[in-house]
């Protein structure tokens, strides 16, 4: 008993001999120590050792710096490179906010009690056109004004509609049966809501084709005869289809961008959104504040005005050039990646939005 | 240099003065070197000083006063730490880039003679061996406070642990160096020949 609490005792007396070799130890317990070490030849041989240990170690020598460390330039602020999640997660929030704004819109357009049936056609429109810009843009991502093109092009085209879609609001039952094509079948005022739920997938291609050029189609082209061009002309004729819910009230909510309460159309809105998400620009939703979109909202409103419209797109490609000389080839590819992603998923999230409110709207 | 002095050149150097901080570099740039060579081995070394200095550069707002050697040391030890935990992937560079550390370190004195210089070298040789051999923490402990000389305090902020943890470090690296050169007695010079 008395030799294992001794046993004890020795350990800790031998846990302080380096602290009380730097002098470390407190006063009473190096007294203890000192005491201890007077009586214990191990602990006494243990110091030595440890004392010769500590020389040992600093005998060694410190080497001479091979070269000096001075620093040549102030270092910067460490620039880490974007990561893959943190630009995966800005994507998300990207198409979060933007179908978070499309939402809204269809959700306007619905209380305002507006037609829904043009939207039907819009996925298709912008789906084609999505693909033509990522074929275009991931070749020469320099060629991004070219995509910009898009938006004004189709602008114009679109607003020629709506005026002209409310002005001749008598005219259209007829009108809209020749010019519109497979169109026509859905607006006419027989068919019943289902029929037009089927209509636009036989629409839609009649009027890719035609949109399909005007992507192509180099600005001056579109310069000279934006209303002319069979782009424009397929567009008018799909936004044929509003007048006749105007006309037929039991269509009405078949179209749902007409609304002259909303004076940006939303037919074009969230197609413009998805062309400036394409450009991997952040758009915020509810203020609107992207540059394009602001100048989408005015060019839409001052649709009338051609030449305004066409002094937009040209600033708009200007602003699109600044942009590609800014970024790295690179870092536009990677942008333009996500914006697809968003771009694909807000229309999907409209697609399935139009497809509900359809099923909705099916019921008496 | 004079405390008061490395004080003003902290503070000008914390308005983004590069002269002032290159003036400290200059002076601590061979303990912050020789630490990375004994942690590291020479291969490493230089990259982590340099490394350690421009963190330090960057870090310099959050120099609250106090120690600025332990301060920087500290960061050099962290910066050690982290090259030795990616060295984890790599095991069987480490320990040779560890082990040639003494090489490079052991200068030769002009004074001794070349027998003495042979077994200094040799001791040097197994010392390194040795602090390799030791836990990482217990090591940094053993090099700043038996090598580089830190105070106790010192050592504290350099490790970022209390004053407990660090004479338990202390006492702990002595110990297994101490059992490590005792194990080699016979190979050590007259003067460290440690008795059974």
């Amino acid at each position: 008993m008395l030799r294992v609490l001794l046993q004890l005792r020795h350990r800790r007396f031998r846990r302080d001999l380096s602290a009380y070799l730097d002098g470390m130890l407190p006063q009473r317990a190096r007294r203890r120590l000192e005491a201890h070490l007077d009586s214990c030849q191990t602990c006494r041989q243990e110091l030595a050792d440890l004392r010769v240990t500590v020389e040992a170690l600093g005998s060694l020598p410190m080497a001479e710096v091979p070269r000096s460390f001075a620093l040549a330039a102030a270092p910067i602020a460490e620039v880490r490179p974007l990561p893959t999640a943190r630009r995966l997660e800005f994507g998300l929030r990207l198409a979060t906010a933007t179908a978070a704004f499309a939402l809204t819109l269809v959700l306007i357009g619905d209380f305002a009690g507006l037609p829904g049936g043009g939207e039907k056609e819009m996925p298709a429109h912008v789906a084609p056109a999505a693909g033509e810009m990522s074929a275009n843009l991931q070749a020469v991502p320099v060629q991004t004004p070219t995509v910009k093109e898009v938006a004004p092009g189709e602008t114009p085209a679109a607003m020629e509609a709506a005026p002209a879609a409310t002005g001749i609001t008598d005219i259209e039952p007829d009108g809209s049966l020749p010019r519109g094509y497979g169109l026509g079948g859905e607006v006419s005022p027989t068919e019943t809501p289902a029929a037009a739920t089927e209509a636009p997938p036989v629409g839609t291609p009649a009027a890719v084709p035609v949109e399909t050029p005007a992507v192509e189609e180099t600005p001056p082209a579109l310069v000279a005869a934006p209303v002319e061009t069979p782009g424009a002309e397929g567009v008018t004729g799909a936004d044929e289809t509003s007048p006749a819910p105007a006309a037929v009230p039991i269509e009405t909510p078949a179209v749902e961008e007409m609304s002259p309460a909303l004076v940006a159309t939303p037919i074009e809105t969230p197609e413009l959104e998805g062309i400036t998400e394409m450009y991997g620009e952040e758009a915020p939703p509810s203020a609107g504040v992207s540059e394009e979109e602001l100048l989408d909202k005015e060019a839409t409103a001052e649709a009338g005005v051609e030449e305004k419209v066409w002094a937009y797109s040209a600033d708009a490609q200007a602003a699109v050039e600044e942009e590609g000389g800014g970024l790295s080839r690179e870092e536009a590819v990677r942008w333009l990646e996500i914006g697809l992603g968003a771009g694909v998923g807000i229309l999907v999230l409209l697609w399935a939005v139009a497809r509900l409110r359809t099923s909705i709207g099916n019921r008496p | 240099m004079v405390i008061a002095d490395e004080a003003q050149l902290v503070r000008s150097s914390q308005r983004g003065d590069l002269d002032a901080f290159n003036t400290l570099v200059q002076v601590y740039q061979r303990q912050v070197y020789n630490l990375c060579l004994r942690m590291l081995g020479s291969a490493a070394a230089e990259d982590t000083a340099q490394e350690t200095f421009i963190t330090a550069y960057r870090r310099l707002s959050s120099f609250r006063g106090g120690n600025f050697r332990a301060w920087l040391l500290r960061i050099a030890a962290n910066a050690c730490c982290d090259e030795l935990r990616h060295r984890r992937s790599r095991p069987a560079a480490s320990l040779e880039a560890a082990l040639e550390a003494g090489s490079r370190a052991d200068v030769p004195s002009p004074l001794a003679n070349p027998e003495e210089e042979a077994l200094r070298q040799e001791l040097a040789r197994h010392l390194q061996q040795g602090l390799v051999a030791l836990p990482a923490e217990q090591r940094l402990a053993i090099i700043l406070r038996d090598i580089h000389g830190l105070s106790y305090e010192e050592l504290t902020e350099a490790l970022g642990c209390s004053l407990g943890t660090v004479k338990s470090r202390i006492a702990r690296g002595r110990a297994r160096m101490r059992e490590y050169l005792m194990a080699r007695r016979e190979l050590l010079p007259h003067e460290f020949r440690l008795k059974q």
